[in-house]
């Protein structure tokens, strides 16, 4: 690989982490899948970086790669882990794709997002990723039950997701 | 019960972790019947996997990233050992220091110290009184062996390097100058700092390689002083060159606020706030504000959780399950290395500097 183009491919790769997250997060049941195939696309990518022509399209290149990396690599998991079966894998690939085109954006709104949750509702979002806690453990903190904790978490989700797309209409950063 | 209120429920179960193989199965049914619900699963995809982005903790790409920042001129450096003795075998290090090592409650204090004199020099007495107070308070309340959990979060400004681009929160659990950390991710492992200064990483259940200090490289000597909140390294440089303004914080808080006088403003700092709890004196909040040539950052620590010790967890041990092995002065510096970059790819090559290795490694 040229120097020049190995330097470049690392920016590229690096700045469009939030993407390729996403699109393995769409393809995976369990989140906890997210970091190991994420290396594994990210590895790939860098070891096809000599095929990336400069001045092109970089998410085009990459996100047909990440693609079917991820599904072939999704397909060695499935002896092991729960995996979407084919056809679902491939629709939820085509709806990732359109969605991540304004990932950066959704990132940007959501930040503003998470700081205008009510106090409540902050901590059990912070408990369920910045803690890592499981639904279990946090139901142990709190006080309540699983079921309830799932509920609420699902309605935080929804508020949020609701939040983003305002603000995005607000500030006509959605396409 | 409705199908999309099933498919909520399948769906909230998923991404909690908590589905099984019947209720996958369902799940995926309901989703390809329904192109709508495809599109509800899709949002909630990606939304987890900002919110993990945005709030989860490190996953293994947390050293290299923060290593972004190991150009800062500001960089401590950990007082050096004057000698080591290796064992071979089964034995630890043993490690004297020409400096023998502060306690974290009197690295608070020295620091705070500073914070005093600053305000007597300026002939304010009553604010010299009362930071006289915090210190005394400080080192009462740092003394007890106390484990304290802070949240470490830096975030760049606009830049155009890549480098720079991800907020990170990571947890971290201190006491006097040690701490440790638990990475999350698929591949969970475990890194932190001894009382002999050593960082140790876990390699998986079974390994965990140690890094004495004279075998740091910068980065990961700097981040060791990043994560101990060793205040007296991380402050006190800039404390010498900085007017201090001390005032009331919110909710029974003081606030000390550092900013750079003008001889010393080429430097990256542009403030430091450090937010006393005026009850327990802990350290409640240190904010770090700096400008460089190519990025900013804003690194905040927040304290979360006080609570009692388990001394296990400030060593390799205590995050290994037997049997397992720990690679220390027995297997070269070289060696080690290798283990090290192997397992967290060719950046992490910077963390260890072979050419000082004593002659006998």
């Amino acid at each position: 690989m040229q120097n020049s183009n190995s330097s470049e491919i690392v920016a590229l790769i690096a700045r469009h982490q939030t993407r390729l997250r996403g699109l393995v997060r769409c393809l995976l049941v369990r989140g906890a899948d997210v970091d190991d195939l994420l290396q594994e696309v990210n590895s790939v990518l860098w070891e096809k970086a000599n095929d990336f022509e400069t001045g092109t399209d970089f998410w085009a290149w990459a996100s047909q790669i990440a693609r079917f990396k991820a599904l072939n690599h999704i397909r060695k998991f499935s002896r092991d882990r729960l995996v979407f079966d084919d056809k679902l894998l491939n629709e939820l690939a085509d709806l990732a794709h359109e969605r991540l085109s304004q990932i950066d954006h959704r990132r940007d709104a959501l930040e503003g997002c998470l700081n205008e949750l009510p106090p409540p509702q902050r901590q059990l979002i912070d408990l369920r990723y910045a803690g890592g806690h499981a639904i279990e453990s946090i139901a142990e903190i709190i006080g309540r039950p699983q079921a309830s904790i799932r509920q609420t978490l699902y309605r935080v989700r929804q508020a949020l997701l609701a939040c983003i797309e305002a603000k995005l209409q607000f500030e006509g950063g959605a396409t | 019960m409705s199908a999309n209120t099933r498919f909520v429920e399948l769906m909230s179960r998923m991404l909690d972790d908590a589905i099984s193989d019947e209720e996958l199965v369902e799940l995926q049914t309901l989703a390809e019947a329904d192109p709508t619900l495809r599109s509800q699963l899709v949002d909630h995809l990606l939304l987890d996997s900002l919110l993990d982005e945005n709030l989860g903790q490190e996953p293994l790409t947390a050293l290299v990233d923060l290593i972004g920042e190991s150009s800062d001129p500001l960089i401590p450096t950990a007082p050096v050992p004057t000698s080591i003795r290796m064992h071979s075998g089964l034995s630890k290090t043993v490690i004297t220091r020409r400096w023998p090592r502060m306690s974290g409650w009197l690295v608070l204090a020295a620091s705070l110290l500073f914070v005093v004199s600053f305000f007597s020099m300026r002939g304010n007495r009553e604010a010299y009184a009362k930071a006289t107070q915090i210190v005394q308070a400080a080192m009462h309340a740092h003394a007890a062996p106390i484990e304290r959990i802070y949240v470490v979060d830096v975030k760049r400004g606009e830049t155009n390097d890549p480098r720079f681009e991800f907020p990170r929160n990571v947890r971290v659990a201190t006491q006097g100058d040690r701490f440790w950390v638990q990475m999350r991710g698929y591949r969970e492992w475990a890194w932190g700092r001894n009382e002999q200064g050593a960082i140790w990483m876990t390699l998986g259940p079974k390994r965990a390689v140690v890094v004495n200090p004279n075998e740091m490289g910068l980065p990961l000597r700097y981040i060791g002083d990043l994560y101990t909140l060793n205040l007296e390294t991380l402050l006190q440089n800039f404390l010498k060159h900085c007017r201090l303004e001390m005032s009331d914080g919110p909710a029974d808080s003081t606030i000390i606020v550092a900013t750079p006088r003008r001889q010393w403003s080429n430097r990256p700092l542009q403030r430091a706030t450090i937010e006393v709890d005026r009850e327990t004196k802990a350290i409640r909040k240190l904010v770090i504000e700096r400008e460089f040539e190519h990025a900013s950052s804003i690194s905040t620590f927040t304290l979360v959780d006080s609570r009692l010790a388990d001394e296990s967890l400030y060593g390799p041990e205590g995050h290994l399950s037997e049997p397992y092995r720990i690679f220390s002065n027995e297997m070269s510096a070289t060696r080690r290395r290798e283990l090290v970059t192997n397992w967290f790819g060719p950046t992490s090559e910077q963390w260890m500097k072979i050419q000082e290795i004593l002659p006998n490694e």
